[in-house]
Formats: structure tokens, C-alpha cells, sequence
């Protein structure tokens, strides 16, 4: 069984610069079939869109789809190492209540690590994990 | 065990006199009535928009001697029944001849005795159907389904439905069209199915997005089969019908709170995500 983010984590990170807009952030999620996007800048990340942050600060703004990316990721990016527990990386998703997590390694971004993940690990067999899984990490 | 008039256990907290019910005194009413919608607790008369519609109608609301002898109704009906506290039966109003329970306690001058055994009697010819008992162990989608759910109309731009669900706070909305549920709009939907199209979300409606049709359960469903219903769906939500009606809905993150209040998969599918 998985002790840490390393064996858990999604590597197939959607990477986007902060000037990137809203549309291509939602294409990139329907296309990949993700959640989030993280927004980096030279490799090194500075944010994370999600599906929802969409919701919540474009569309219900009115916008055209034409916001950028760096406008939104405002908040402070809290990052897993790929050698962080479970069970911490757990307690960081409640505390700070978020669903996704990037995993940072020598300041290079490895890996986002979802609820999704950590459920399937931690509670495999329970009925509420598997819906989760049958929905996919997002929907 | 029978309440006695005069108990002070029983006068504890319960305003004097002609009052309506309110607080936890209303709290009790309802507990024991197990009233969980809007109409029943219209025809009780002791929900509070059911009190203001039927005081409305000229209709006597529930005080608190009516309190006191639905206690006595419940605590007999309870001993009838059996089974631990706070389970009682709903009572079927029609077979009362169309008056409620609460109807029967309230009457002046009736004997409140005699109308007990009445209820008794009709329970036990199996004119009325047995007692639904709420079964701790085997919860049903009504116990843990949110009432009241945020609707949008299928005409509303995506706009509206996007400012309701940021102040709601919520990561869905059940789509009417004329009046009816006809399906299920999610913060993903519009962004995969409108914004990444370029769709103006200030013009494009709710119902070309929205997923149909409504998939729904009714509030006796058990909650083992919501989860089953979900998975086959794959979907976190299901819409709760009773007789057509919309009178709730329950998530996958309700279902998880429910079952484990502390355990991660509670803190993590609670819903919506504020990330």
C-alpha cells in the first residue's frame, strides 16, 4: 500500500502561463478531462485554476472567456514534496479545503495529487470512494 | 409510559398559554410528528411558513397545550408501537377521514383518550398502513437529502445560474422548464460545455447545457441504493421527487458526512470544493 504523494500523484500535469485565457483553460480541462490547470511561469507554479474557479469568477462575472489566467490564481499555492505522507497531504486538502494539490521537487512542479487519489488509496473499498471513482475526480 | 398532565418534565420550556409553537418546543412537534416537507408540516400546521399560510386561512396554529397532549398522542402511539424513542410513525392523514393527528389533539373538548384509542384501532385493523420506522441502521435518502433545493429556470442565462451557485455556495442546480425538474446544471458542465465552446454565458441558456434527464429518487429510497443509483449514473447527485414534486436533493458529500462525519472521505467530499 501507498505511503506517500510520490506513489499516489497524477504526473500528467496541465501546465498553462498566466496569460492564457479562461477559454483555453476550459478546453484544456474538457479535452484532458481534469479538473484544475495549474499556471506556471517558466516551470515553476503560481496557481491553480479550477473547473469551478471558472464558475465562481468568470462566468458569473459575465466574462467572455477572455480573462487570463494570472488574474484568478491570486491565492497563496500550497504545494505538496512528493515524499509528504498521505495522511498529511490529507489533513493539508481539509485544512485548507481544497480538492487538488501540485507536488513541487526542487522547485520544478512533479505531479497534482486530487482527493480522487487519496481516496481510492486510503479507503479502496468503501461505497462512497467508489462513486468517486466511477464520476472521475472532478465531476 | 404515558405523559401525565402536571408533570413538571413536561412543562419545562413550553411557553404558557395559546402560544405558537417555536424554537425547540416547534423542534419537539415536528421530531414527533416526524414532519419533513413543506405540506406536511402545512397540514401539522406547525411548519413556520406553513403557520403564516394557514393563519392566513383563519386556521388555529398549534400552542402549547396542543404540545403537551401530542406529547401524550406520542407517547401512547410509542408504547403501542414499540421500537426506541423518537420513531414513531407518520400518520397518514387520510385515515383520519382527513384530519391530522395534530387535528384529532387539538380539538376543544375532545377526548383525547378516546381519539387515541381510535388511531389505535385504525392502526391495528390495517386500515392504516404499518408504521414507517426510521431505522438507524438503514438510512433513507430523506434523512440526509438537502430540502429546498436552488433551481434555475431552463430560459435563465448561464450567468444566473453561476451567480447562484457562488451564493449558495453549491456545485449545482436542479433545471426547471414550465414548472417541472428536468435536469441537473453543474459548475463543470459550464465550463466544458459552454465556456470551452465560447458560448456567451450571458445569453446561453440553462437548459441547452443542462444534463437530462433528471435522474431522481424518492425520500423513502435507501440510501445504499442513491449510492448505487450514483454510481451507475456517475454522478454525486440525484434529484429527491415525491409525487412529482421536487423536494430535494442528495449529494454524494451528504451521503459521506452521513455515514462517517470525521473520516477523510467526509472532509474531502464535502460539498462544493472551495478550491
Amino acid at each position: 500500500m501507498a505511503t506517500v504523494v510520490r506513489e499516489v500523484m497524477t504526473r500528467e500535469v496541465c501546465e498553462l502561463p498566466p496569460s492564457s485565457t479562461v477559454t483555453e483553460a476550459a478546453r484544456a480541462m474538457r479535452d484532458r478531462d481534469l479538473g484544475d490547470v495549474v499556471v506556471a511561469e517558466d516551470g515553476s507554479p503560481r496557481g491553480v485554476v479550477t473547473d469551478r474557479d471558472i464558475v465562481l469568477r468568470a462566468v458569473a462575472e459575465g466574462d467572455d472567456g477572455g480573462l487570463q489566467l494570472g488574474e484568478m490564481c491570486s491565492r497563496r499555492l500550497r504545494t505538496l514534496s512528493p515524499d509528504d505522507s498521505l495522511e498529511d497531504a490529507a489533513r493539508c486538502m481539509r485544512t485548507a479545503a481544497v480538492r487538488r494539490l501540485v507536488v513541487v521537487e526542487d522547485g520544478r512542479i512533479v505531479g497534482v495529487l486530487s482527493m480522487g487519489d487519496l481516496l481510492a488509496e486510503l479507503e479502496p473499498g468503501s461505497p462512497v470512494a467508489g462513486v468517486l471513482h466511477s464520476t472521475g475526480a472532478r465531476r | 409510559v404515558i405523559d401525565r398532565p402536571g408533570d413538571p418534565s413536561l412543562e419545562e420550556g413550553i411557553p404558557a398559554g395559546p402560544e405558537e409553537l417555536s424554537g425547540d418546543a416547534l423542534a419537539e412537534a415536528q421530531d414527533i410528528l416526524e414532519i419533513d416537507d413543506r405540506t406536511t408540516g402545512g397540514l401539522f400546521g406547525v411548519d413556520p411558513a406553513a403557520i403564516e399560510h394557514w393563519r392566513r386561512h383563519g386556521v388555529p396554529i398549534a400552542h402549547a397545550e396542543t404540545l403537551r397532549r401530542l406529547r401524550e398522542v406520542a407517547s401512547r402511539l410509542h408504547s403501542h408501537h414499540g421500537g426506541p424513542p423518537g420513531t414513531l410513525p407518520t400518520v397518514p392523514l387520510a385515515a383520519y377521514g382527513g384530519r391530522s393527528l395534530l387535528d384529532l389533539v387539538r380539538e376543544p373538548g375532545l377526548d383525547l383518550r378516546r381519539a387515541v384509542d381510535q388511531v389505535l384501532a385504525l392502526h391495528d385493523s390495517g386500515e392504516v398502513a404499518p408504521a414507517r420506522r426510521r431505522d438507524p441502521a438503514r438510512p433513507v435518502v430523506g434523512d440526509l437529502m438537502t430540502r429546498d433545493p436552488v433551481v434555475v429556470d431552463a430560459a435563465d442565462p448561464l450567468q444566473e445560474a453561476a451567480r447562484r451557485m457562488r451564493s449558495a455556495d453549491i456545485g449545482d442546480l436542479v433545471v426547471i422548464e414550465r414548472g417541472e425538474p428536468v435536469g441537473v446544471l453543474t459548475d463543470r458542465d459550464i465550463v466544458v460545455r459552454a465556456v470551452a465552446d465560447s458560448r456567451d454565458v450571458r445569453l446561453a441558456a440553462c437548459g441547452s447545457i443542462a444534463t437530462r434527464p433528471l435522474l431522481a429518487v424518492s425520500p423513502d429510497t435507501p440510501v445504499e441504493e442513491a449510492l448505487q443509483r450514483m454510481r451507475s449514473g456517475a454522478i454525486r447527485r440525484l434529484a429527491v421527487l415525491e409525487a412529482g414534486r421536487l423536494v430535494g436533493v442528495i449529494g454524494l458529500g451528504d451521503i459521506a458526512v452521513a455515514c462517517d462525519p470525521d473520516g477523510p472521505l467526509a472532509a474531502v467530499v464535502a460539498e462544493p470544493s472551495t478550491d
